[in-house]
């Protein structure tokens, strides 16, 4: 053994550690832009579930539906102007 | 000697043998560069093309509208739109009968489709379908079918917005009203990223990370508008349009503070959740169409006549008999007022007044006042689409043009146009612009002087409150306004058509809204602007004080607290 294949075994030892680390990191950078494109996918279906709830809301709350239900379930009423009384502290 | 001999015998040997290796590696590299590139091409080609690099758009959603409290009027949700690669559904016949009924298309279409456009690479056959459909068909595991996010636009508030707001087309570009106006602020930019895909066209791998274009999302949009003030509004403003079987009609709400538009709604109106094809409705008519005003011009009348200080108030100018002959036209009173004070001109409405007030001055006088309120200018709000409305150049007036213009005729303007220069009244003198935007307050100008302005409110108050039982009265809240009742030009003449407007503030002390109404055409016996447009102005207005809690400042009946225990009613002075 000579110092030339002294240093041709190290080579040998550092590529073979560059190649399992190259392969390594690539099926990790793989397993990470599954991962994202899970969340990016995640991101849009809750965007659009959100988006759906305000519309939800937005026709639970509609003014004349409001209006309706104050009406005709719970008996209210807008009051007279006659019956309008100002409280003065 | 021998030694070296053997040893170039040697040599040449090798020699040989590495050429020969390198010859057949030659010939198979060959060989099998022919088979793939000659005899393999088509199948290749195939299987590279379904997992080549692509570029593919990462879609992004348009801003959404929000009202001034955070209540939605416009959403973009995320929806699925269908397409297919013809070519690869050739022979899964069956299942595209399936998908047909799953999108409830015609079957037999869709083949015709697909074998006439098979060589096409891709093509939509049905847009902006619900996940929840989407989902169904991809249950149905076809090759050759593919899904792209694509966004639908809603408007919760539906018709009661709808020419304000506007919409968007196909494509998610605003086609009218604000959605337009602020196509650029809501749209967004969808970026693009390179990546890899598979034989099932999934994405397995990003690449070109530096060269990524990311998405923009269009930004929000915070209105001015309060959603219940328009709803209460548009309610009052259909009624009147119906009970007086009027064509139109529209009304404008002013925050006087700050010149926020907190309501505009307009008759007749469509459902932008629809088709959109009921051209009438689309227009938002309190900014785009214009009409002469009528009576509710004279305030701007008498402001001249306080400016050329000549005039007070209390000033007083003959209108007998009633009527009064200039250029050769007849202006007529509602009867012979005999001598009226300048407020009693503005309480009466007299032309006859208006018209000897204005005649004293110079022509370039009454123009310079209307110019200075906005008249015959756009009105600053930026809506796409609004019209400056027209008042003519002073040189080109006749006298009886000059007396017209006093009462209302011979301009044009826009509803909102006099919401805003009301609003100088209740804004010490100044004018400010309008705006659709929450927070964003144009700075607003001295036009004339604060005194005056001062005056003209309390004028504008004995409109209302001199009239007994008029119906722009609010209990407990002081009113200013003026009624407009204006016949509409036709070709050749005026129409026996009206225009019945009223424009207004309250209160009177601290001014707080400004409501500008107009009904065009209203049929049957009412016509006056009094009768027609002041009920829905006092509607609107009653509403807008509630809403805003706005405090009372002509307490007619309070409550006082006499024992612990209860409230008794007590009538004040």
């Amino acid at each position: 053994m000579n110092w030339h294949s002294g240093i041709t075994v190290v080579l040998a030892v550092i590529l073979i550690a560059v190649l399992v680390n190259y392969v390594f990191f690539q099926n990790e950078t793989r397993k990470l832009f599954a991962a994202s494109q899970a969340i990016e996918k995640e991101k849009l279906e809750l965007n659009s579930e959100f988006a759906r709830l305000q519309l939800e809301k937005s026709t639970l709350v509609a003014n004349n539906r409001i209006e309706q239900v104050a009406r005709d379930q719970l008996n209210m009423k807008l009051p007279e102007d006659e019956q309008v009384l100002v409280i003065v502290r | 000697m021998k030694k070296s001999q053997h040893r170039q015998v040697n040599i040449s040997f090798r020699i040989a043998i590495v050429m020969a290796f390198l010859l057949c590696c030659f010939v198979v590299v060959v060989v099998r560069a022919f088979s793939i590139q000659v005899k393999g091409a088509e199948f290749y080609q195939t299987q590279g093309e379904k997992r080549h690099v692509r570029e593919v758009e990462i879609p992004v959603s348009r801003g959404s509208i929000y009202d001034r409290n955070g209540e939605p009027l416009a959403l973009s949700t995320a929806m699925v739109s269908v397409g297919i690669v013809p070519g690869q559904l050739l022979d899964q016949f069956s299942k595209v009968d399936q998908l047909a009924e799953v999108l409830e298309l015609d079957a037999d279409e869709l083949k015709q489709v697909i074998t006439s456009r098979k060589d096409r690479q891709f093509l939509f056959i049905k847009r902006r379908i619900t996940p929840m459909l989407a989902d169904q068909v991809k249950a149905l595991n076809m090759k050759g079918v593919e899904f792209r996010t694509e966004f639908k636009r809603f408007y919760p508030t539906g018709e009661i917005l709808a020419n304000v707001v506007g919409f968007t087309d196909v494509e998610d570009i605003g086609q009218e009203g604000l959605e337009r106006t602020y196509d650029n602020w809501l749209s967004g930019t969808s970026g693009k990223k390179t990546v890899v895909k598979d034989l099932l066209g999934q994405v397995v791998a990003d690449i070109d990370v530096d060269e990524l274009e990311p998405a923009k999302p269009g930004k929000d949009l915070h209105l001015s508008l309060d959603r219940r003030l328009q709803y209460a509004a548009y309610l009052e403003l259909k009624k009147a349009v119906y009970k007086h079987q009027a064509t139109s009609g529209s009304a404008v709400v002013l925050d006087v503070k700050t010149g926020e538009i907190l309501a505009m709604v307009n008759q007749p109106s469509f459902n932008p959740n629809g088709n959109k094809e009921s051209t009438d409705g689309l227009r938002n008519r309190s900014v785009t169409d214009i009409y002469e005003p009528g009576s509710v011009m004279k305030p701007f009348a008498v402001v001249a006549a306080l400016e050329s200080a000549e005039y007070t108030p209390q000033s007083v100018v003959n209108t007998s008999p009633g009527e009064y002959k200039i250029d050769g036209f007849v202006i007529h009173d509602f009867r012979d007022y005999g001598e009226l004070s300048l407020v009693d001109i503005l309480v009466k409405s007299s032309n006859i007044g208006v018209a000897k007030l204005v005649l004293g001055l110079g022509k370039e006088h009454l123009w310079d006042v209307y110019q200075r309120f906005g008249f015959g200018q756009s009105s600053g709000s930026g809506f796409m689409g609004e019209s400056a409305g027209y008042l003519p150049h002073f040189e080109r007036w006749r006298t009886a043009d000059h007396a017209a213009l006093s009462r209302g005729y011979n301009l044009s303007v826009t509803t909102l146009q006099l919401a805003s220069a009301y609003s100088v009244f209740a804004n010490k003198g100044r004018y400010r612009a309008p705006t659709f935007i929450k927070g964003n307050i144009n700075e607003d100008k001295a036009i004339i002087d604060p005194m005056i302005a001062t005056q003209l409110t309390d004028m504008l108050s004995h409109v209302v409150m001199d009239n007994e039982g008029h119906k722009a009265f609010i209990p407990n809240y002081s009113v200013a306004g003026k009624t407009g009742t204006a016949r509409i030009a036709e070709k050749g003449g005026y129409s026996d058509n009206y225009m019945s407007s009223f424009v207004g503030f309250s209160p009177v002390s601290s001014p707080r809204l400004v409501v500008a109404v107009s009904i065009n055409n209203p049929q049957g016996e009412d016509y006056y602007g009094g009768l027609v447009a002041a009920p829905v102005f006092t509607e609107i207005m009653k509403t807008g004080l509630r809403l805003l809690n706005v405090p009372a400042d002509q307490v007619t009946r309070t409550w006082v607290n006499v024992q612990d225990d209860g409230l008794e009613a007590d009538d004040a002075e």
